[in-house]
């Protein structure tokens, strides 16, 4: 169990010396920069009108959301598919490493990456709260917050379990995209056009609902821990299960 | 240490390796000699327990390679032949985190312990994407050590190396073998002539034979060479010699000595001696020349497809 | 030259082997869409055509996968049997009866949380999130699609109450939605409705509507029991 640890700690430190993993918190950051800043800027104009309603985050984890989809994909590309390339995947696999403890030790680096990028997003509800008296709702923060990491974590999760699946980054990227975009967009379609129990399943699998119907509004429900914790057992399955096949493929 | 029964490897439909058997006592430097795609990588691979075999059972170590592969790997030093490195790290950084996926408790101490045995200390904090070839493979070496495991298996570890670097590389196999056990792979003939106990030679995925070097010159030379030096002119000097019985073939040299060949059981030394100092020729020198490994080793291979091709 | 000519047949056997392949592969898409459309049949979505027609050319679609794949078996017998015997296959169907049964456990997870829905926490400091058991039962019971459209005028900001109905959404397993319209803009529409004032709310379900004084629980509450209980 350790060497999920020693793995995760050396792509976290990884990361930051790579271009894309800047880029890409560059990226977020000034996309909920930019969405704080007008939402403050609204809030402030329309403060008379307002009746007592108080801003919270909500735009800021909502944006995250959809930057999880665009950017998790470039940041979860490399991550086995690169160790394929160089060939110093021969070197994890004849460690005395288990195949679950190489991919697990990945997603957990990247997951520490995301956190990183998170916590420093935390600006944003601290400076909210200093501007509105007394203060916003500090628990909405944190099971929106939650919900984002959650989001995160499945996203990765599933990153990771592709990226064990190809030699080319590229294609990586593509198939991680594609499934990301089925997942949050594409999936929920069914539900409106079905009935019956055939449209609640599609809904129940439309990852948004549980994260802008829920944890983005402040309650938690067992359901919703569960879809995401079941993504990230699906993500690091498959890893394992693709990692495993390349000894014997 | 090493023991292997009927190994089998099928890509597909591609044999590579087919029923293979053989030994490593703990100690001993074995050696795999063979031409590029002879199977050697494949039985490594299998070994290291990166692979399972599609037949056939492997045991390193005093375990078996599929059933309890984690046990066997803890135990094996590995180098591919393709050196994989993470050229993003440092040296130092890079063998801290294998020593650390290794659990050993003091990751810096013993990487730069490593470093020292394969002469890199000095660049312990350079990045390996700056190293030369031969300063790779010597971090893949300290890799490989750096457990300082029972066995070490090493494939190809003097490819792309200069002279200079080959003799240090294996000054260093030959010290770590003494007490260890070793599997290197090479298709330099003369490397596993001077750094093997034991030497197998592979072709096609089978074994073509398995000897020590001495004893596979001496079996296979089913003629002796010798070669012998006149002082001046050696005008008629060859028809003399050919007259002798026993003699098979004699030719000249290029440098003015002459060589003969006579069969193994028929030493016809004296009788040659004696024919060319009646000959009125001052006799120099005269001394036996080995058939080289090379050509032991084209002469096996060679036959070795031609069965192939005639079956 | 008999050598030539067998190696010559054994490449071509080969060639065509993989089209068997990928004709069951093309075999095995036509089958997916076709059944995707007999799907779409069964809830009338094409008038044109019937389920038996759609059914039938499901039964030859599938017929040409096993046509296809019987074909490959056929040219390439070696192949095939190492593919099902040998420790490739063992370790290889290891893994999908491992993969199934990974599924399995997921999907029974996923199913039995779905059944039971825990609140684990509401975290809202007015626990706004919490519908009351009422409304809940109320969203719970109803038949079919209730949509909500509330008249506010530029006087009246619709905050508070698009929380409210975005939260009443959220909760309601997709069976009640709203929007909003400014009656300002488009008088027709709320006289249609027989809105008068502003901040007034219109559920509708099916044919029936029930016109709600103000955006709060028990106002929603007692409009949605009328719509159940119409007298």
């Amino acid at each position: 169990m350790r060497n999920i640890w020693i793995i995760a700690k050396r792509e976290f430190d990884h990361y930051f010396i790579s271009p894309i993993a800047y880029v890409v918190a560059f990226l977020i950051l000034l996309t909920t920069g930019i969405i704080f800043a007008i939402n403050i800027y609204y809030f402030i104009q329309n403060a008379l009108q307002s009746f007592g309603q108080v801003p919270d985050i909500s735009p800021i984890t909502g944006a995250f959301g959809f930057l999880l989809v665009l950017s998790i994909p470039a940041i979860t590309m490399r991550l086995l598919a690169d160790e394929a390339r160089m060939g110093t995947l021969e070197l994890l696999l004849t460690a005395p490493v288990r195949d679950f403890e190489l991919v697990a030790g990945k997603w957990l680096g990247s997951l520490l990456f995301i956190l990183t990028i998170v916590a420093v997003s935390l600006v944003y509800p601290i400076i909210l709260n200093g501007l509105v008296s007394p203060g916003i709702d500090q628990q909405l923060v944190m099971s929106s917050y939650l919900g984002v990491i959650l989001v995160a974590a499945a996203f990765l999760a599933l990153g990771v379990g592709i990226s064990a699946v190809f030699t080319n980054q590229v294609a990586a990227f593509f198939v991680t995209l594609m499934t990301f975009v089925f997942l949050w967009w594409l999936i929920g379609f069914p539900a409106q056009v079905l009935q019956g129990s055939a449209s609640e399943v599609f809904r129940y699998l439309d990852m948004k609902t549980h994260f802008y119907d829920s944890l983005n509004l402040g309650s938690i429900k067992l359901a919703d821990l569960v879809y995401f914790v079941s993504l990230i057992a699906l993500g690091l399955f498959v890893g394992t299960t693709a990692i495993e096949t390349r000894r014997w493929r | 240490m090493i023991q292997v029964n009927g190994l089998t490897k099928d890509y597909g439909a591609r044999r590579a390796i087919d029923n293979l058997t053989f030994d490593a006592e703990q100690g001993e430097i074995v050696g795999f000699l063979g031409p590029n795609g002879a199977g050697k990588t494949t039985t490594m691979r299998i070994l290291t327990g990166y692979m399972p075999p599609t037949d056939g059972t492997a045991m390193v170590a005093g375990y078996d390679v599929v059933e309890e592969s984690l046990e066997v790997r803890k135990r094996v030093g590995y180098l591919p032949e393709t050196v994989p490195l993470y050229n993003d790290m440092t040296a130092l950084e890079y063998l801290k985190f294998m020593a650390s996926l290794r659990r050993i408790p003091d990751t810096e101490d013993r990487a730069y312990e490593s470093l020292q045995a394969v002469n890199l200390e000095d660049r312990a904090d350079s990045f390996i994407g700056t190293f030369s070839k031969g300063m790779r493979q010597r971090v893949g070496l300290a890799q490989a050590l750096i457990h300082r495991p029972e066995v070490l298996i090493l494939d190809e570890p003097t490819i792309g190396l200069d002279p200079a670097q080959i003799v240090e590389i294996r000054n260093v196999i030959r010290e770590i073998g003494k007490d260890r056990t070793v599997l290197l792979s090479t298709h330099i003939l003369s490397e596993a002539q001077q750094m093997c106990d034991r030497v197998l030679i592979i072709n096609k995925g089978k074994i073509v034979t398995e000897d020590t070097p001495e004893n596979l010159q001496s079996r296979l030379v089913g003629s002796q060479r010798v070669v012998l030096r006149v002082r001046g002119d050696s005008d008629g000097l060859n028809a003399r010699i050919t007259k002798v019985k026993g003699v098979r073939t004699v030719e000249s040299k290029p440098d003015g000595s002459v060589e003969f060949e006579f069969g193994a059981g028929e030493d016809a030394r004296p009788q040659v001696a004696k024919a060319v100092v009646q000959g009125g020729y001052e006799l120099l020198e005269m001394r036996p020349v080995g058939l080289s490994l090379e050509e032991i080793f084209l002469e096996l291979t060679r036959e070795n497809s031609e069965d192939i091709k005639a079956s | 030259m008999k050598e030539m000519n067998e190696k010559k047949n054994q490449s071509a056997a080969r060639n065509y082997s993989i089209v068997a392949l990928i004709f069951a592969l093309l075999a095995c898409i036509a089958t997916f869409f076709l059944g995707i459309t007999r799907g779409l049949v069964s809830m009338q979505v094409f008038s044109g055509l019937q389920a038996a027609d759609v059914n039938r050319w499901l039964l030859v679609s599938g017929g040409l996968i096993v046509l296809g794949l019987a074909a490959y078996a056929i040219m390439e017998p070696d192949r095939v049997r190492r593919f099902f015997t040998g420790r490739q296959a063992r370790y290889g169907s290891n893994a999908l009866v491992m993969s199934i049964a990974f599924l399995g456990i997921l999907i029974v997870g996923n199913v039995l949380a779905y059944q039971n829905p825990v609140p684990v926490a509401d975290l809202t400091e007015d626990k706004t999130n919490t519908l009351s058991p009422e409304l809940s039962s109320a969203l719970k019971t109803l038949p079919t699609k209730v949509t909500a459209t509330g008249f506010f005028s530029q006087n009246s900001p619709t905050d508070a109450a698009d929380k409210l109905l975005n939260n009443i959404k959220a909760n309601s397993n997709g069976k009640f939605d709203y929007n909003f319209v400014n009656p300002d803009r488009d008088p027709q529409g709320a006289k249609e409705a027989g809105i008068t004032g502003d901040g007034k709310i219109l559920l509708q379900m099916g044919d029936h509507k029930e016109i709600v004084a103000g955006a709060s629980e028990s106002e929603i509450l007692k409009g949605l029991l009328k719509l159940l209980n119409p007298r």
